[in-house]
């Protein structure tokens, strides 16, 4: 009798942890899969949330120049343009001619060019090790209109019973995505992105060289430092809104409000670019 | 036996369960304190400051090095690593005894008797071996120091010299090179790699007071220090009503200067008297309250920083004190201790004074000549008022829609003005106009000395081909230098041209003085005191239970922050709301009231209270930014 009873709980327990193991098995997939899709709607959210500011093809702008007083006081000027959006330069026109300003938007919006991953593109396919997969390049490459030729995703998973995505790594040839705790950094070729949530929106910095504040929950807005150089970026309505606020010589700050419309950019005569108050805040600011 | 080991057994099972988890729950929330407490640490008092507590601790230890003789002396070039063209030398001897400095084969000075030297080093030459020698008696030991070239972007161009004069010529200017020191020649014999700005007043020790920049406002600064050649400062006043443009000397060694009745962002103009040995107010008067006593009706706004008091003059010997306000383009006189106007020297056309109330105050000129946007007045010593007349009504300047355009003054001149102010009239005694062919419509500057000898700074003159293009614009030239230069001349008792210097760049003072007295005393190493009047401001007190601060948005702008100031290149709109969170180890958080929605005004100076370190947050209109920074007050 104490036979039979210690076979059947040793069974019982032998099963219980067959069960457990199977058990655990397909909740980590399950946990894989949701986990998978929320590291996809981080990124997705960020980028959305960039491409809000989008200037438009073509349309007005006033810009305040407010020049610093001798004594403090604060001179606002305004100027009135069209301007047409050329991606990586802005021509700006009044009466008076037309100026073309480098002006290569690609900060809020390289990511999407470069990172961006619908989760379409996103499918997994063997399993090549414990917790990291093998990810359909095929597929990735066609919804993406890349040519990787390889690609990676592993996982660390805390917890027991539990179970939590602790860290997730996507590999694509030489980039290298890493999600862990609301942070996602990227590295290729030695440039490292970082990008986290926080309470008001993502922050991101690119090598230390550039760093935004996006604020995606209730408004749109983007503070930018860029090379030492202090932006703010606001969309109110139709108005995006630019404020570049790293003072110069001569200015306190400028201010630049795009309503993206149908103007005639007529591009007949070249204006002074000094004459400019764009061009002359980053002619001095460049020399500071 | 199995009861009574239970009924041991179990207690002490349950404190050791209940040490564990206390354990656990500590060990969590220090865990959690050490991510707040991430970041770079900074002192509270402004670096300038409080770097040279390190230097002073170390030139300490080798002054009192024995190793370091007559012979074999201590010598480091620009210990205070912001006066490149200084240096310092020093040993001990056995005896007391006085030494002698030569420098580059000049005899500069002789110091007291002393087993313990510490010899500063001035007015090098740059890009130069320079020559230091010590003679004592028969002895005498020659050293080299080499400095680097300087770069100057504005250097002084002296067309007319005096040889063989140890009188310094000091500019000062906001653009770039701030405070600089030449020699009669145009050499470059002084500089300070800080920005450090506006009046500069020397004191009976040879050392000098100076304005410091952090967070300041419109040529408003917080404070000043008292410092030598050698960049290093001795007391660092931080004050509650600041100081602005002015500062000036008396015989009892106190100090007055020129501020607000808040300190950087004025609103009612304040002129004190300070005692250097307590940092304390032992007198002031208030200008607004004394315009407003005559006029409740006066326009406030000129009461404040649109006043553009730029200078005063206290004649210790009537009590009179004399005062510039630019912005109005009026000279007035008032009583410092009686607190009471005298008289206004102002156009009889000026909008500002015509209540009738001003009619027993107004002093009229007996050839039209009245002042216009003027700098600098002076009481001379022989009871003349003496200013620097720019030329042109700034009360109507371009800044508020007046004429902008540079040939709308082509006609103008600045000059040198000198008046007989008695009984409500002035009379023009003595004026100099360079051929009324220098414009300065800012800056500029006249000290007459006791000899009769005038020193004129004419400090932002428009170029010639400038004032003759169609185009041009004082707007544009206010800000940039390109179209303008400073000339400074000197006059003798006959009014001859004894010196003349241009330079480049606007000055907006310049001064004469000497680099060392005949006699001179050594270097106190181990001075530094500070002194901050500002009033403490309330702090609110919470726990980071009480925020949110796990989710923090990082701090990404530029940040300057001291006990006293906040400076940042983060856009602040009028209607923030912003709080400065300060965290201590323990989870208690010092909450300072910033700035309100409903105030208008978006930057102030304040003065923290605090003692230990802090992690520093800031709240702007209810999102929190995690500086990064931990503050050591």
């Amino acid at each position: 009798m104490k036979k039979i009873i210690v076979s059947v709980i040793g069974v019982f327990i032998v099963g219980l942890l067959f069960i457990g193991t199977i058990g655990l098995h397909v909740e980590n997939k399950r946990v894989i899969n949701n986990e998978t899709q929320e590291f996809n709607t981080f990124l997705t959210n960020f980028l959305q949330a960039c491409q809000k500011f989008s200037l438009g093809e073509k349309g007005e702008v006033k810009v305040i120049a407010d020049y610093k007083g001798a004594h403090g006081e604060s001179l606002p000027h305004e100027f009135q343009y069209s301007f047409l959006n050329l991606n990586t330069e802005l021509l700006f026109e009044s009466e008076a001619g037309y100026t073309m300003l480098f002006a290569d938007q690609e900060i809020l919006y390289f990511l999407t060019k470069e990172y961006r991953v619908p989760k379409e593109a996103f499918k997994i396919k063997n399993e090549v090790r414990k917790n990291t997969y093998e990810l359909d390049v095929e597929n990735f490459n066609k919804e993406m209109n890349t040519e990787y030729q390889k690609g990676e995703i592993s996982f660390s998973i805390e917890g027991k019973l539990r179970k939590k995505i602790k860290k997730i790594t996507v590999t694509l040839d030489d980039i290298i995505y890493t999600w862990e705790d609301d942070k996602l950094t990227i590295n290729q070729k030695g440039n490292e992105t970082l990008i986290l949530k926080n309470s008001n929106g993502y922050s991101l910095s690119y090598n230390n060289d550039a760093k935004i504040n996006l604020f995606a929950n209730t408004e749109v807005r983007a503070d930018i430092v860029m090379k030492q150089y202090s932006y703010s970026f606001e969309k109110v309505g139709q108005e995006i809104r630019v404020t570049m606020n790293t003072p110069a010589s001569i200015y306190n700050r400028l201010e630049l409000i795009f309503i993206a419309k149908e103007v005639e950019i007529k591009k007949e005569k070249v204006a002074d670019d000094k004459a400019n108050p764009i061009y002359r805040y980053f002619d001095e600011i460049k020399g500071e | 036996m199995k009861k009574k080991t239970g009924v041991v057994v179990v207690p002490i099972c349950i404190l050791l369960l209940v040490s564990l988890g206390l354990f656990v729950f500590s060990y969590k929330e220090t865990e959690k304190m050490v991510d707040y407490f991430e970041g770079e640490e900074q002192s509270s008092i402004i670096a300038l400051v409080k770097n040279q507590e390190e230097v002073n601790s170390r030139l300490e230890k080798v002054s009192n090095n024995q190793s370091y003789t007559f012979d074999n002396a201590y010598l480091e070039l620009n210990p205070y690593e912001i006066s490149p063209l200084s240096g310092i030398l020093i040993y001990t001897s056995k005896t007391k005894e006085p030494v002698e400095l030569w420098i580059n084969d000049e005899l500069k000075t002789i110091f007291e008797a002393s087993a313990k030297h510490v010899i500063p080093l001035y007015g090098l030459f740059e890009d130069y071996e320079n020559k230091i020698t010590i003679k004592n008696g028969t002895k005498e030991k020659t050293y080299s120091l080499k400095t680097e070239p300087s770069h100057i972007k504005y250097p002084l161009e002296v067309s007319q010299k005096i040889e063989n004069d140890d009188e310094m010529i000091f500019t000062v200017a906001s653009y770039e090179t701030w405070l600089t020191g030449w020699d009669k020649t145009g050499r470059l014999r002084f500089y300070l790699t800080e920005d450090l700005r506006m009046d500069v007043e020397w004191l009976s020790n040879g050392h000098f007071i100076i304005g410091t920049t952090q967070g300041q406002f419109a040529e408003n600064f917080v404070g000043f220090v008292e410092m030598d050649y050698l960049g290093k400062i001795y007391h660092q006043y931080t004050l509650e009503n600041g100081y602005s443009f002015e500062s000036q000397v008396l015989k009892n060694g106190h100090i007055l200067s020129a501020g607000g009745s808040s300190p950087v962002y004025i609103k009612e103009q304040v002129i004190y008297e300070l005692d250097l040995e307590t940092g304390k107010v032992v007198d002031q008067i208030n200008l607004a309250e004394v315009f407003k006593a005559i006029d409740p009706s006066f326009n406030e706004k000129y009461l404040g920083q649109a006043a553009i008091r730029n200078g005063f003059y206290y004649d210790e010997k009537t009590n009179e004190m004399i005062v510039s306000f630019r912005g109005i383009d009026t000279v007035f006189c008032v009583d410092f201790r009686t607190k009471e106007m005298k008289w206004i020297f102002t156009s009889p056309s000026n909008e500002v004074f015509q209540n009738e109330v001003w009619e027993s105050y107004k002093v009229k000129s007996s050839g039209e000549n009245y002042p216009w946007g003027q700098h600098s007045p002076q009481i001379t010593s022989n009871g003349l008022i003496a200013f620097f007349n720019n030329g042109y009504e700034r009360y109507r300047g371009f800044e508020v829609g007046g004429e902008d355009l540079v040939s709308a003054y082509s006609n103008h001149y600045s000059r040198a003005e000198a008046y007989e102010i008695k009984d409500k009239q002035a009379n023009l005694v003595w004026s100099y106009d360079a051929n009324k062919e220098l414009f300065s419509h800012q800056y500029g500057s006249i000290r007459i000395d006791e000899l009769n000898h005038k020193f004129i700074n004419f400090g932002y003159v428009l170029n010639k081909d400038y004032r003759s293009s169609k185009t041009g614009r004082l707007s544009e030239s206010e800000k940039n230098p390109d179209h303008i230069h400073a000339e400074i001349i000197e006059l003798d008792e006959n009014d001859r041209v004894i010196f003349k210097a241009t330079c480049e760049e606007g000055k907006y003072r310049a001064f004469k003085h000497a680099l060392y007295e005949s006699k001179t005393a050594y270097i106190d190493i181990g001075n530094l005191t500070y002194f901050n009047t500002i009033p403490a401001d309330e702090l609110k007190e919470t726990t980071i239970k009480t925020l949110s601060l796990e989710n923090a948005i990082p701090w990404i702008n530029s940040l300057k922050f001291s006990q006293n100031t906040f400076e940042t290149d983060k856009v602040m709109n009028e209607t923030d709301d912003i709080s400065f969170y300060f965290i201590n180890k323990a989870g208690k958080v010092y909450v300072l009231q910033y700035k309100e929605k409903e105030n208008m005004q978006i930057n102030r100076i304040f003065h923290l209270d605090l003692t230990g370190s802090y992690a520093f947050y800031i709240n702007i209109n209810g999102e929190i930014y995690k500086t990064n920074r931990i503050i050591k007050f």
